[in-house]
């Protein structure tokens, strides 16, 4: 399955389950801690400290991120990209743990097959 | 999941049905997830998937991630972290609950695509690998050709590939985000990432520009996703280009140094490179420290990188002082703070350039000075003042104030203005003739014809710095500019050259809007409103919360605290003097302005004139003409340098006649004709030497004298030479101490100059002696 196809399927079932679908925020952040993006949350945390009210109850969205941290063991493993992709969903103070999963066993079901 | 989250457990184990076995419980180390920084953070479970035995040992992630890839978070973002408490990922406390309970999953987008593709890792996923594949035939290696499956068996040259990928490709995503590469910040992250792909590409073997040949895969790669990469790539690939440009022309002149700096290092026993030598390659070559650290370890040294921090830090202490040093006489800047406790130094010249003011400072290289008399030269400090102390590039006012106390009199000539401090205006002056005090009323007199000329350039910049932005787009931002009398200048930034043809139309425009006669007028108002309408303003300056605006007609709107003409045709005209790159990213405009503009057309004017005489042709076929001339002149050089060399080369037979017999040896020691050296004297040598026997030892020394004095020699011996134990290099040994030159070389071929011409028949028969005593 091409990057472009999970993408599309991953913000689809979310979308059909009642999140809003937001595009990633640019890579460069503003943040004397942070240059760049490094996780889906970042453009969300006002809502999670309370800061701003959140617009939307659940949010789906594929962030685009840079970490530069691990940038020795590119190449080296498996798994360190120096760009990736982080798929996710959100809830703003509306589901929580027990009402998240079955929302959850959707794409990975759909994965595995 | 975390450790004692029984909740979660019930959830994964009775509800989803999730064996008990496959579910690890850890504690704050693996199982809480935060920014790194402080702020939301909440316990998680995480999602492994087990790539089977091929990819690594089993027993979990614990044991290995590889095999055990995690591919999805879930956070139960419900508490707010404080600041770090100790070195390790866990080290902080829990500040307190935050307002709601949250969840934040992320998915990782490569690790999912590795899973679903069924591919080793994720720089094989669609997205990455055709990069590598291209990056793999570019070098003419074959990927995983010596890899296992695992992480672990990594060919490096595989590992390099996948670093191009991956690097590719995020310098691709950060430049379409509008990061440009640099040496602060996010620049330099951008900088380095592409310079490392580069750098791999090269140790593969491959020493082309790499870049044009990879970003445009890249791109194909992502478009799908990210459409804009395509639409944009004009610019992208712009910067990229240049920058591994850049990158190249830094290693062709920073490699060598290395090298030498490593086999000294070397040479002298030592491990360690100096942080000094690292700090110049750095400083003189912009050789990035990193890529020092990474090549000096493939030679099997260390850096002094502490000692390399350390010059770093005082270089940034020694600019930041001398930056302060020359704009002011104290580097100490407490004798300003003392002045300013008078009160701010209110700026009257946008309004007057005369002004009744009073002292309240005079400073002189020691501190405050109760009176400075005729010849002094001090700075002084007046309460209110007409004059324009140097900033946002305009160069400062010139004038006069004059002392006029009862029954004292002084004249000051004002030769410059600085604000040494925001709200203090110090005017250096010399002291013409009196006496002057602080508390003195004076009269304050700004040189208007400076003045005058100073703002035509800069209402002349803000026409050039508005003209560049509707030709090139919002991305010319000003980077820097000055305004002088006459002349100024204009920094900006944009990817690449800006054609001829722009600057021409650009002049031309800019010229049209001083005949439109455009009002200038300014006006103070808050920053929200300036940006309302649209006021330029420099990217990255601090304005305060009022700013001042300048526009000029319908043309031109920008923050600005200069100084500036009434109507645009005062500025008169405005001639481009072209344009040029002063750094990556970065280009240069200078023009003239007024009458400077126009004596310099009449001077070209005359030069024309001058030219088109001496060239007997009209104005316009000059071009061709002395394209013509100068192609005539270049033939006549190669004819010249060929009849000179068949000249050479035509002495070889009669050079080869002189050839005598010692000991069995053909030997010719002559002198060839004078002025012949490098590699004329080889070629020479060879002819004559190929005009002997080749079956027997021969061998020839040339000597030519040199037109500036002394000798260029070689010495060539044939195979049956060498073979005989003839060596040239040991022949040039006894013929350069009687000659009194210097050289050297091998046993075929040697050679050397300098010495004494004179001496040249006993340095022949010195090397006569040596082949008849071996």
């Amino acid at each position: 399955m091409r990057t472009a196809e999970i993408r599309r399927r991953f913000l689809s079932h979310f979308e059909a389950n009642g999140h809003t679908v937001v595009p990633s925020a640019p890579l460069p952040f503003d943040d004397p801690n942070l240059m760049f993006v490094v996780a889906g949350m970042t453009q969300f945390v006002p809502y999670f400290i309370g800061q701003q009210a959140a617009p939307w109850p659940r949010a789906t969205s594929v962030q685009k991120c840079v970490r530069t941290l691990d940038i020795d063991e590119v190449g080296k493993t498996t798994r360190h990209g120096t760009f990736f992709q982080m798929n996710g969903n959100f809830s703003f103070g509306d589901y929580f743990k027990d009402r998240r999963d079955p929302l959850r066993v959707g794409p990975v079901d759909q994965a595995d097959r | 999941m975390y450790t004692d989250d029984d909740e979660a457990f019930d959830i994964w184990h009775k509800t989803i049905g999730v064996p008990v076995e496959r579910i690890v419980r850890g504690g704050r180390e693996e199982n809480t997830w935060d920014m790194g920084i402080p702020g939301p953070a909440g316990t998680c479970s995480e999602l492994f998937y087990d790539r089977g035995p091929d990819y690594g040992t089993e027993g979990g992630p614990a044991v290995d991630e590889d095999r055990y890839m995690e591919f999805w978070n879930l956070v139960f973002m419900q508490y707010e972290r404080g600041a770090a408490t100790g070195p390790h990922k866990g080290d902080y406390v829990i500040l307190g609950d935050l307002p709601n309970k949250n969840i934040d999953t992320g998915m990782g987008m490569e690790r999912v695509a590795t899973l679903l593709q069924g591919v080793d890792n994720l720089y094989e996923i669609d997205e990455v690998r055709p990069v590598l594949d291209r990056a793999a035939e570019l070098s003419g290696k074959v990927y995983g050709a010596h890899s296992g499956h695992a992480a672990s068996q990594s060919h490096p040259d595989d590992v390099r590939l996948r670093v191009i990928a991956d690097h590719v490709r995020t310098g691709l995503m950060l430049i379409g985000d509008g990061v440009t590469p640099g040496n602060e910040g996010r620049g330099y992250v951008l900088r380095r990432i592409l310079r490392r792909a580069v750098r791999s590409i090269r140790l593969l073997g491959y020493d082309d520009p790499a870049l044009p040949q990879l970003l445009p895969v890249a791109r194909d790669s992502m478009a799908p996703s990210y459409p804009e990469l395509a639409s944009d790539f004009e610019r992208i690939s712009t910067y990229a280009y240049a920058e591994e440009e850049a990158f190249r022309a830094t290693l062709r002149a920073g490699t060598t140094i290395l090298d030498v700096a490593v086999t000294e290092t070397k040479r002298a026993g030592r491990a360690q490179l100096g942080g000094d030598r690292a700090f110049q390659l750095h400083d003189t070559f912009g050789f990035p420290i990193e890529l020092t650290l990474e090549m000096a370890a493939e030679q099997g040294i260390t850096v002094d990188e502490t000692g390399f921090r350390r010059l770093m830090a005082e270089q940034r202490a020694r600019a930041k002082a001398d930056a302060q040093a020359k704009k002011t006489a104290h580097g100490d800047l407490s004798v300003y703070r003392s002045a300013l406790e008078a009160g701010a130094v209110e700026f009257t010249g946008y309004r007057e350039v005369v002004r009744e003011a009073r002292i309240t400072a005079v400073i002189g290289e020691d501190g405050a000075l109760a009176v400075a008399g005729e010849g002094d030269e001090v700075e002084v400090v007046l309460d209110a003042t007409p004059f324009y102390a140097e900033g946002g590039g305009q160069q400062p006012d010139w004038g006069r104030i004059s002392v006029a106390a009862p029954g004292r009199e002084a004249e000051l000539t004002v030769v410059d203005v600085q604000s040494p401090l925001p709200g203090l205006v110090s005017h250096r002056v010399t002291v013409l003739s009196g006496e002057v005090r602080p508390g003195d009323v004076v009269l304050a007199q700004v040189d208007v014809n400076r003045r005058a000329a100073v703002s035509r350039s800069h209402s002349a910049t803000h026409l050039l710095h508005a003209g560049l932005r509707r030709a090139l787009g919002d991305t010319a931002a000003q980077a820097g500019s000055l305004n002088a009398p006459g002349r100024l200048r204009f920094d900006f930034k944009t990817p690449s050259a800006v054609p001829t043809t722009v600057l021409g139309d650009l002049e031309d425009e800019i010229n049209e809007v001083l005949l439109r006669d455009l009002e200038v007028r300014w006006f103070v108002t808050d920053q929200a409103e300036a940006r309302r309408i649209g006021a330029i303003a420099m990217f990255g300056e601090k304005y305060g919360e009022q700013v001042r605006v300048v526009e000029i007609g319908d043309y031109s709107r920008e923050l600005c605290g200069g100084t500036h003409v009434a109507r645009s045709s005062v500025i008169g005209m405005v001639k481009l003097l072209g344009e040029a790159s002063i750094g990556a990213g970065v280009r240069r405009v200078e023009g003239l302005v007024g009458l400077d503009a126009f004596r310099y057309l009449a001077r070209e004017h005359v030069l024309v004139h001058q030219l088109s005489s001496e060239f007997k042709v009209q104005p316009d076929e000059l071009p061709e003409r002395i394209a013509g001339v100068l192609e005539r002149l270049r033939s006549a050089e190669r004819d010249l340098e060929r009849l000179r060399a068949a000249a050479v080369l035509a002495s070889a037979g009669s050079l080869a006649a002189t050839v005598e017999a010692i000991d069995g040896i053909q030997f010719v020691a002559a002198q060839a004709p004078p002025g012949v050296g490098g590699n004329d004297l080889r070629s020479l040598a060879l002819d004559v030497r190929g005009r002997l026997r080749r079956g027997d030892p021969a061998v020839v020394l040339l000597a030519s004298p040199a037109e500036g004095g002394g000798v260029a020699f070689v010495v060539s011996v044939n195979d049956a030479g060498q073979a005989a134990g003839v060596s040239a290099g040991e022949i040039v040994a006894a013929f350069v101490p009687v000659l009194g030159a210097r050289g050297g070389g091998k046993a075929d071929l040697a050679q050397g100059a300098g010495g004494d011409a004179t001496k040249l028949s006993d340095a022949f028969a010195a090397a006569r002696d040596m082949l008849r005593s071996r």
